[in-house]
């Protein structure tokens, strides 16, 4: 029988409860605290699809453009509730992803990334061009949708909510005999087809999730800022830093990305006043670690130390 | 004088040890078969031979220069080619170009484009073929030149008949003579066990990636081959 | 501008979208490489001549010559520094490095030069142009078109005549032979990421003598490249030029009928092949041809 010690859930789970308590109940910025957890859950999805099915994108940025243009165009010609109208934003960015998916099913490897990549850069143009959507002026959020006493507290609640939902249910995926099937890509994807793995589809499976994730994320975050435009919200920029959290983090690893969001929210107000230098910084350390630490930071502790904060690995008894 | 001998080599591809302990050396102009049944590890130890896998443990002496962890390109300026299983020419080259590139970074030698034309006259006629046009038996001719053109000291060769015609490896085969007479030391893996032996001064016999027979060609008995070929007696 | 000069006009900056394609594909085929910085080395490359010609007496053909040297020797670096050692066939390390760079590289030409848009001034040729049959034609374009076609015979002869050109088509069908025959796969890999730097550093500089061009400008530039070569198919020299033609009148074309559609048009027009590839319909485009 090969199963996961199930006494290994009490670290992960007291954890993450203790993690959520600390948020509610300590008097932190909440508004930093809304961006790093909408990060994460975009890391946690975008690892997915990468760290574990090895199809690296280059364009998850389209999906948080697209879930923020969803829910601003939601709100204001249906006058659906904010909260309601970000599972039309997942729903929506779901319905867009298979809609790419069969575009670029017959690029593989590095061809993937670049296809996705000129996928969001079309749908940057494309929405600068909308007249419907407000053209490159961008859009406001109708004032009338939004309780601005509690509006704060709601943005800070559903943040906390998308990151938790994401970080249990992709812990919960992993557990699960999908998760062996995307594990087996992960270590081996040649060896994995071999033995009967339907690898594209756990591809697309992961593809869509991640695409999910990031819309939903993106559409909480301009709520929170109650105004969209084009560059900004399909800027590569939240390509680039989700990119840099999972590889520095660890790619393929639920760790990783926890690590690699400290260290780019960390470095971020070191270099708080040094503008470019921060990005020059990003730059080079996207270029060092792959050639020092392949693993990344979490890559380097596990090899060093076996340890597991969210077990996945199963056992044979 | 010994020209290549392998002294405990230790072969692995990654966790997995495919090379356990073997010893094995070759002389000038001798021509030695190894011979075992697939998976035994005949191609892992010619690999071994020209660098492209490094032995883990042991060492690889080239006319007594330690060259169990020389870089591949480097080994084979040093003299050493190869004929790889399954002929692997360059597919987007002519055949011309593929003997170009045997030629390229050569020894001083024998062997010239015309004296490989010369030893398998029907080139000419292909030479401006693409490699991925040609028939099995025309793809061996243009590896085996490929491989002379470099001029090498020691030619290693691997499963020259694999998915050939008799009367193709035949031809192949004839063509030994040629390449000794210029002084080329040969190792040979094959599974053709009489062919092996008909080439060759000397074999040895690998079994799951140990040496289990060496011997002149012509002194071992068949018997001795089975036993060491499938490691079991046979009454 | 009429709209048989606009294809003009495309044909002519088609042939430099050709050498960008080229020099992604050319580190593609040899090496499985996918240089995300390509398009941040190409706006490198314009930079680089704006200061030779402002700061150095030297006419713009050397001005050319060296940036294509200093853009050899930029590939060459970075091959032999950091890509060799993350050769294998997880292509991810790789993207993950270029990725950097590019970001590095973008942010230090923001640091040297400002955010602005600059564009190159090359003085009268900039303007003259010839008139014939009720078209007129800018000499400048003419004479970039020239250049283009040059380099792509030029990289045609090497490929097929000269042994390094031959070793990096062998490179690419199996280089663990190329080894056995004792070149230096790592060498190899060097000139090709250096000849891949430098056409596209040429075609950025000449590019930029025709549009302006920013630090931001790479992404655009890298899109097309890839752009060029998914429509051209992989691994073809005439594949590269054609798509790069294809393209640029498709862009010129595009801009001619709105105006501030950007790179919108290239991009439809390559998911129009993607498409098309996927049916049937587009067999004739000949997805893996030599």
């Amino acid at each position: 029988m090969i199963t996961i010690p199930r006494s290994s859930l009490t670290v992960p789970v007291l954890g993450l409860i203790a993690v959520a308590t600390a948020l509610v109940l300590l008097p932190i910025d909440r508004r930093l605290a809304m961006e790093v957890l909408l990060v994460l859950a975009m890391a946690q999805g975008w690892n997915l699809l990468c760290g574990y099915t090895g199809l690296l994108s280059f364009g998850h940025h389209a999906f948080v453009g697209l879930g923020a243009y969803v829910l601003f165009m939601t709100v204001n010609t249906t006058g659906l509730a904010p909260v309601w109208s970000i599972l039309v934003a997942a729903l929506v960015a779901l319905v867009v992803a298979l809609a790419m998916w069969m575009l670029l099913r017959k690029l593989r490897g590095p061809y993937f990334s670049i296809g996705i990549w000129v996928l969001a850069d079309s749908l940057r143009l494309l929405f600068a061009q909308w007249e419907w959507v407000g053209s490159s002026r961008g859009i406001v959020l109708n004032p009338a949708s939004i309780d601005a006493a509690t509006f704060a507290d709601m943005v800070f609640y559903l943040a906390l909510g998308l990151a938790f939902v994401t970080q249990l249910g992709i812990f919960a995926l992993l557990r699960s005999r999908s998760g062996l099937a995307l594990m087996a890509i992960r270590d081996n994807e040649a060896g994995a087809a071999s033995i009967g793995i339907a690898v594209a589809r756990n591809q697309l499976g992961a593809f869509l999730i991640s695409a999910a994730i990031c819309a939903a994320a993106g559409a909480i975050y301009y709520l929170s800022v109650l105004y969209v435009d084009p560059s900004g919200a399909f800027d590569i920029d939240w390509q680039i830093r989700v990119l840099f959290i999972v590889i520095v983090g660890g790619l393929g690893s639920i760790e990783g990305p926890i690590i690699g969001i400290a260290i780019y929210f960390g470095l971020r107000e070191v270099f708080r006043d040094a503008g470019d230098l921060f990005l020059i910084f990003q730059g080079l350390t996207a270029v060092l670690v792959p050639l020092v630490m392949p693993g990344g930071i979490w890559g380097l502790i596990a090899a060093r130390t076996g340890w597991q904060i969210f077990p996945t690995r199963r056992l044979a008894d | 004088m010994t020209l290549l001998a392998l002294e405990n080599v230790d072969v692995f591809y990654g966790d997995l040890q495919a090379i356990f302990g073997v010893n094995l050396h070759i002389d000038q102009g001798e021509a030695v078969a190894l011979i075992g049944a697939n998976g035994a590890g005949k191609s892992t130890l010619l690999r071994a031979m020209i660098g492209l896998t490094a032995a883990r443990h042991g060492t690889v002496r080239l006319d007594g220069h330690d060259i169990t962890r020389e870089r591949c390109d480097l080994v084979a300026r040093r003299g050493v080619a190869i004929v790889p299983e399954g002929r692997r020419l360059f597919a987007s080259l002519t055949v011309e170009e593929n003997l170009l590139m045997g030629a390229a970074r050569a020894r001083p030698g024998p062997w010239t484009l015309d004296a490989v034309f010369a030893l398998f006259p029907a080139m000419r006629e292909f030479r401006h073929h693409n490699a991925a046009e040609l028939s099995g038996g025309q793809q061996q001719m243009v590896a085996v030149g490929r491989a002379l053109l470099t001029n090498p000291r020691l030619l290693l060769c691997d499963e020259l008949s694999l998915g050939l015609a008799p009367k193709v490896v035949g031809e192949i085969y004839a063509c030994f003579a040629g390449i000794r007479a210029t002084g080329v030391s040969i190792i040979l893996v094959e599974q053709d066990i009489v062919r092996a032996r008909s080439a060759s001064n000397r074999l040895y016999c690998l079994l799951k990636g140990r040496v289990t027979l060496e011997g002149a060609s012509d002194a071992v008995s068949l018997d001795a081959i089975s036993q060491a070929y499938f490691g079991e007696r046979r009454q | 501008m009429s709209y048989v000069e606009a294809v003009l006009n495309g044909l002519m900056v088609g042939g430099l979208y050709g050498l960008f394609g080229l020099g992604l594909a050319l580190a593609f085929g040899i090496m499985r490489i996918v240089n995300i910085a390509h398009g941040e080395f190409v706006v490198l490359a314009a930079y680089l001549g704006v200061t030779l010609l402002a700061v150095t007496p030297l006419p713009l053909p050397v001005v050319i010559v060296v940036v294509a040297i200093a853009a050899f020797a930029l590939g060459w670096t970075l091959q032999a520094t950091m890509l060799n050692r993350v050769l294998g066939p997880n292509p991810v390390p790789a993207m993950v490095i270029t990725m950097g760079l590019s970001i590095v590289l973008r942010n230090v030409l923001v640091k040297l030069y400002g955010a602005n848009i600059q564009s190159i001034d090359i003085g009268p040729l900039q303007t003259m142009g010839l008139a014939f049959g009720g078209l007129s034609i800018g000499l400048l374009p003419m004479l970039i078109f020239a250049i283009a076609v040059v380099l792509f015979v030029g990289v045609n002869l090497l490929l097929t005549r000269t042994t390094i050109g031959r070793a990096f088509r062998a490179a690419a069908d199996d280089y663990e032979i190329l080894e056995t025959l004792g070149f230096n796969r790592r060498r190899i890999y060097n000139a090709a990421l250096g000849l891949a730097v430098a056409l596209s550093a040429v075609a950025g500089l000449l590019l930029a003598m025709r549009s302006s061009f920013s630090p931001f400008s790479g992404v655009e530039r890298l899109l097309i490249a890839f752009e060029v070569v998914i429509i051209g198919g992989l691994g073809s020299l005439r594949g590269c030029f054609l798509g790069g033609l294809f393209l640029g009148v498709v862009q010129v074309v595009g801009l001619k009928l709105y105006p501030n559609s950007g790179p919108l048009f290239g991009h439809l027009a390559f998911f129009v092949v993607l498409l098309l590839r996927q049916s049937n319909l587009g067999s004739f485009l000949a997805w893996g041809r030599k």
